[in-house]
């Protein structure tokens, strides 16, 4: 009846979709013996009926399905900017169309059905088009592309908005579809958690980034660029991830065998576990930027190259005298790089050194990636392999939530919150990897998903077979930068300089508004939100915002997510935004100051270089 | 009889609150206000027994009655969109036609 229109409106509007599900038939669906129907209700609309398991789940009402629908999501209030509203189960669309209609122009939707079945019968029986159509509503259909699932979330529901989630389920559907909707909610359980990792992550981390970055800046002049490595690297070869975990120690010597065969990218903090056992990676890849030396090695002028954020800790780059590859830096950096024509983008980290370092292998294409020491769990009480072998057989330091997870033998291991976030991020990342083997060599830890559990020395025998001298290569690499291009980064820097006296000027002017509006106000308000407007456009485009941003961020969290809030009352909500977006110039006021020296510091520094 | 039009708008309001909180899966509080429904109804039922013999509203008294049954049928099956149908609509409308019979027949 409807399929061809619906089909045709899905290959218009997401197109990706479209190919997914043409690639499947009906008998591809899910493996249950679901029967998938439509009957006739008395208003003469179709509601959808799922005979499973010698049960009848009706999903409509027999009756009147559209005021079933309609009592149903007048429970759902949407008053907050930036709501996005999560639910599972399309059903027949009519259970969506009601949450769809009541979406602002700053809303958004997800709506995960958990029945391909489902899907296809409606697509044949129901007129869906203004759902297929809406770019506020994503879909998400098990079997199809429910990997999206977690990446939708993360870039939808950030800390700013976290609260203003809207969750919600078709009736009926929880009963239907118990083990895929308990998937669902803990899919967003856990993007709350990563959320709140970040929203605590820039509260700390803020100003040590930005601080960092304008200390780093001179390594700039010699670094070398990840992509400039990229097309020397092989990768027919594996590449072995190396992590801290405390099973690192059951199997490190056979890494021996693995070097000259494999390219080697150890995180810091495995570096000294390995220099113990003679053991050079080809690469250390390091990112925290408050890490101290002694968690990467202890050893001053350490010389192996070394992969790093350009933000990463101070402590570590100043006592490195080896190369430097650049792989991730604030976009006040990346503007360097396209300034002055070099090939440059970001490779994103994720939360932790091991995310990063997996990201690195991802990114370059390696068809192989092996993990080593991988753990996310503790070895008894142990945390990291290089506590074990120190003899201090505690904790790390680190205040943690312990959480209990499954391991590689299917019993259940203990793991603590940020490990956690860590390895629902791989999961989530190796999902969409179809092409990439991923062994876990690991040899214990919790249960990657995803990956293929294989002990180091079979992985060894089988795939580390073909000679490599990595060394020669990286010992080749030029720095990205040649000495006639560092008076361009010079020139860029005091441009900034320049840049950072009209964002203090111009949030002078924003504050002076605001108070202005404050203290009378039968001033156009419209007026003066078209101003702020004009005034956050001026400072987000000069480049150097991109790293005051940070402390901004750091400083001024509850700030920001406040300005996503609305009450019902009107006021009070004027009262509040006004407030917070003072305190937000405030900040970015102090931020500019705060900046100042450091940016000239580092505009001498290159001034010596020229 | 002014009572019992009383006990039947009431009734119907009820009830549009119980069909709506089982709508929005509120079932705990659709059960608790349930309980007094019924027990509403079921005087009602009885008041109109009494009335009847005066009547003719045995067809109607019998749809509520049969209403009353499905239900009871639904709620022991945990169907509770079914039975806030039957509550909003059948059993609404036996209540209608009963009370307009009775006004007509007066």
């Amino acid at each position: 009846m409807y399929y061809e229109k619906n089909m045709q409106i899905l290959q218009e509007y997401r197109e990706q979709l479209y190919q997914l599900i043409k690639q499947q038939t009906i008998e591809n669906t899910d493996a249950s013996d679901a029967f998938v129907h439509s009957v006739s209700t008395r208003t003469g609309e179709l509601a959808l009926v799922v005979e499973k398991d010698n049960h009848q789940f009706r999903l409509n009402s027999r009756y009147n399905p559209q005021e079933e629908a309609s009592k149903w999501a007048e429970q759902y209030h949407i008053k907050n900017l930036n709501t996005v509203v999560v639910m599972f189960g399309l059903g027949n669309g009519i259970f969506a169309r009601e949450m769809m209609n009541k979406l602002n122009d700053d809303n958004l939707m997800i709506v995960y059905e958990p029945s391909l079945k489902i899907f296809l019968h409606v697509l044949e029986k129901y007129d869906v088009e203004d759902i297929l159509k809406n770019k506020r509503v994503g879909i998400v259909i098990k079997g199809i592309n429910e990997f999206e699932f977690p990446y939708l979330l993360s870039i939808t529901l950030t800390w700013m908005n976290l609260f203003s989630k809207v969750e919600c389920v078709h009736p009926g559907y929880e009963k239907l579809f118990e083990t895929s909707f308990l998937d669902f909610k803990n899919t967003i359980k856990d993007n709350t958690f990563n959320n709140f990792l970040t929203k605590n992550t820039y509260g700390f981390k803020g100003k040590s980034t930005a601080e960092n970055a304008f200390h780093n800046l001179l390594y700039l002049a010699d670094s070398v660029s990840i992509w400039d490595l990229d097309k020397d690297l092989p990768k027919d070869i594996p590449a072995i991830v190396v992590a801290a975990g405390p099973s690192l120690n059951k199997n490190v010597e056979i890494l021996k065998q693995a070097k000259g065969k494999s390219i080697i990218f150890a995180v810091d903090r495995s570096y000294e576990t390995l220099l113990e056992h003679d053991i050079e990676p080809d690469f250390i890849v390091t990112l925290d930027a408050d890490k101290k030396l002694k968690y990467c090695g202890n050893r001053r002028g350490f010389k192996d190259t070394l992969l790093c954020k350009l933000e990463s800790s101070p402590d570590i780059l100043d006592n490195h005298g080896g190369k430097k590859i650049i792989y991730y830096c604030n976009d006040f950096i990346v503007s360097i790089y396209k300034k002055l024509g070099k090939k440059f983008f970001n490779i994103s980290p994720g939360a932790s050194v091991a995310t990063a370092a997996f990201s690195i292998c991802v990114n370059l294409g390696f068809g192989r990636i092996v993990f080593v020491g991988q753990d996310l769990a503790y070895l008894g009480n142990v945390s990291h392999a290089d506590l074990q072998t120190s003899g201090n057989v505690i904790n790390d330091e680190k205040k943690a939530i312990d959480l209990y997870v499954e391991d590689i033998h299917g019993n259940t291991v203990r793991t603590r919150h940020d490990w956690y976030a860590f390895l629902r991020s791989f999961e989530n990342a190796i999902q969409q990897l179809s092409n990439v083997d991923i062994i876990d060599a690991t040899e214990g830890g919790a249960r990657i998903k995803g990956t293929r559990i294989l002990p180091l020395q079979d992985v060894v025998d089988q795939y580390c077979t073909r000679k490599f001298d990595c060394k020669s290569i990286i010992d080749n690499q030029t720095p990205t930068f040649h000495k006639k291009e560092l008076s361009g980064i010079y020139d860029y820097l005091v441009k900034s300089r320049g840049n950072l006296d009209e964002i203090i000027e111009l949030s002078q002017q924003a504050i002076k508004e605001l108070s202005l509006y404050e203290t009378n106000r039968k001033n156009n308000g419209q007026m003066l939100i078209k101003s702020i407007a004009e005034i956050n456009g001026k400072i987000e485009k000069m480049p150097i915002f991109s790293l005051i941003d940070e402390y901004v961020m750091g400083k001024g969290a509850n700030e920001i997510a406040g300005l996503y809030f609305v009450t019902n009352d009107k006021k009070t909500d004027e009262e509040i935004t006004l407030s917070n977006a003072k305190a937000i110039f405030h900040n970015m006021i102090e931020a500019s100051e705060w900046v100042i020296p450091l940016l000239e510091n580092s505009i001498h520094k290159y001034e010596t270089l020229l | 009889m002014e009572h019992l039009e009383e006990m039947v708008i009431k009734t119907k309001k009820d009830i549009e609150g119980v069909a709506e909180a089982f709508y929005q899966q509120r079932d705990q509080e659709g059960f608790e206000n349930l309980v007094e429904v019924i027990d509403v109804v079921s005087k009602i039922v009885t008041s109109i027994e009494k009335i009847n013999a005066g009547y003719e509203i045995s067809k109607e008294s019998l749809d509520l009655e049969t209403s009353l049954k499905e239900a009871t049928e639904a709620m022991v099956n945990k169907d509770t969109v079914l039975l806030a149908d039957i509550l909003k609509y059948d059993i609404t409308d036996s209540l209608d036609n009963i009370l307009n019979k009775i006004k007509g027949q007066m």
